[in-house]
């Protein structure tokens, strides 16, 4: 049976209403942040068909920068010299395509998938973010969801997490 | 399905579009064959494609993917902006396929305004990658 909803107005649960909504606004501003990374690593393609990670080291031409937009989408720069590109956020994935990926890795939680306009279709890119570490990120370029093309790992700091992560190429 | 009289069968036009798409090859000529009786159409089609790309690693992290099997022209080291020089280059090559085969049924339902429409088909994507 549906119940009739009944509202009663009562100005105290209103004010506390009104100031938890504003907090909980606050902090969902918050997470609309940017990450800022000087050091860089990448997962390059070794002898003997994995990929070894770089030591971390400085960014060549300034900080790698990315930006969390309230739409989902992100701006992404490389370099000083480059002007921001907008990555697409994707989400019409099967629950199949999406058991192809890790949800979790070392602290890092699978933020979301993208697409570079600039880049062909079927490559897109997977993030993953930790909240603790806002100016961290692991950039996966999967062909197709699953087929890691390349991977890179910006932060502020000189510790990679992701380490032991041994990428495999693909034949 | 021997028994189709190929119909259609010449040039398809663009089946991949987008940016960025590398230079394509067709290893065989695609087709699409058609038959039909008094009540049923069946027909089938197939082709593929071969894409050729070189994919780019900057020494900022990005991954640039470029037409045709370039790699030569990228070695390590090749400044290609301000400060920044490829770290890694290598070709690409990805096959696209796609085989299909379709069987409209007029009479199934015994009523000619409402076919039995089958199709069965694959499409396949494989491909040289590396990270």
């Amino acid at each position: 049976m549906v119940q009739p909803h009944v509202q009663v107005f009562n100005p105290i649960k209103m004010t506390k209403h009104i100031l938890s909504t504003f907090v909980l606004f606050v902090i969902w501003q918050g997470t609309y942040g940017q990450v800022s990374a000087p050091y860089l690593s990448m997962s390059l393609e070794a002898k003997d068909n994995k990929a070894r990670w770089q030591p971390m080291h400085k960014m060549p031409a300034g900080d790698f920068i990315l930006e969390w937009l309230k739409s989902g989408d992100i701006l992404v720069s490389y370099n000083r010299n480059e002007a921001p590109t907008k990555y697409l956020k994707e989400t019409n994935f099967s629950s199949k395509e999406l058991q192809k990926l890790d949800k979790k890795i070392s602290g890092f939680s699978l933020k979301g998938i993208y697409l570079d306009p600039e880049q062909p279709p079927e490559f897109y890119y997977v993030i993953y973010f930790n909240p603790k570490m806002k100016n961290s990120i692991l950039l996966e370029l999967h062909a197709l969801l699953g087929n890691v093309v390349s991977a890179t790992y910006y932060s502020d700091k000189k510790i990679n997490p992701f380490q032991n992560r041994i990428y495999s190429t693909l034949k | 399905m021997s028994h189709l009289d190929p119909t259609v069968s010449g040039t398809v036009t663009a089946y991949l579009s987008g940016p960025a798409v590398g230079e394509i090859e067709r290893p065989a000529q695609p087709y699409a064959n058609v038959s039909a009786t008094s009540s049923e159409i069946r027909g089938n089609a197939a082709g593929d494609i071969l894409e050729k790309r070189t994919i780019i690693r900057t020494t900022d992290g990005k991954t640039l993917v470029k037409g045709g099997l370039k790699s030569e022209l990228y070695e390590a080291g090749t400044e290609i902006s301000l400060g920044i020089s490829v770290e890694w280059a290598r070709n690409s090559i990805s096959l696209y396929r796609f085989d299909l085969t379709f069987n409209i049924d007029y009479w199934q339902n015994n009523n000619p305004a409402d076919p039995r429409t089958r199709l069965n088909g694959t499409a396949t994507c494989t491909g040289l990658q590396s990270n």
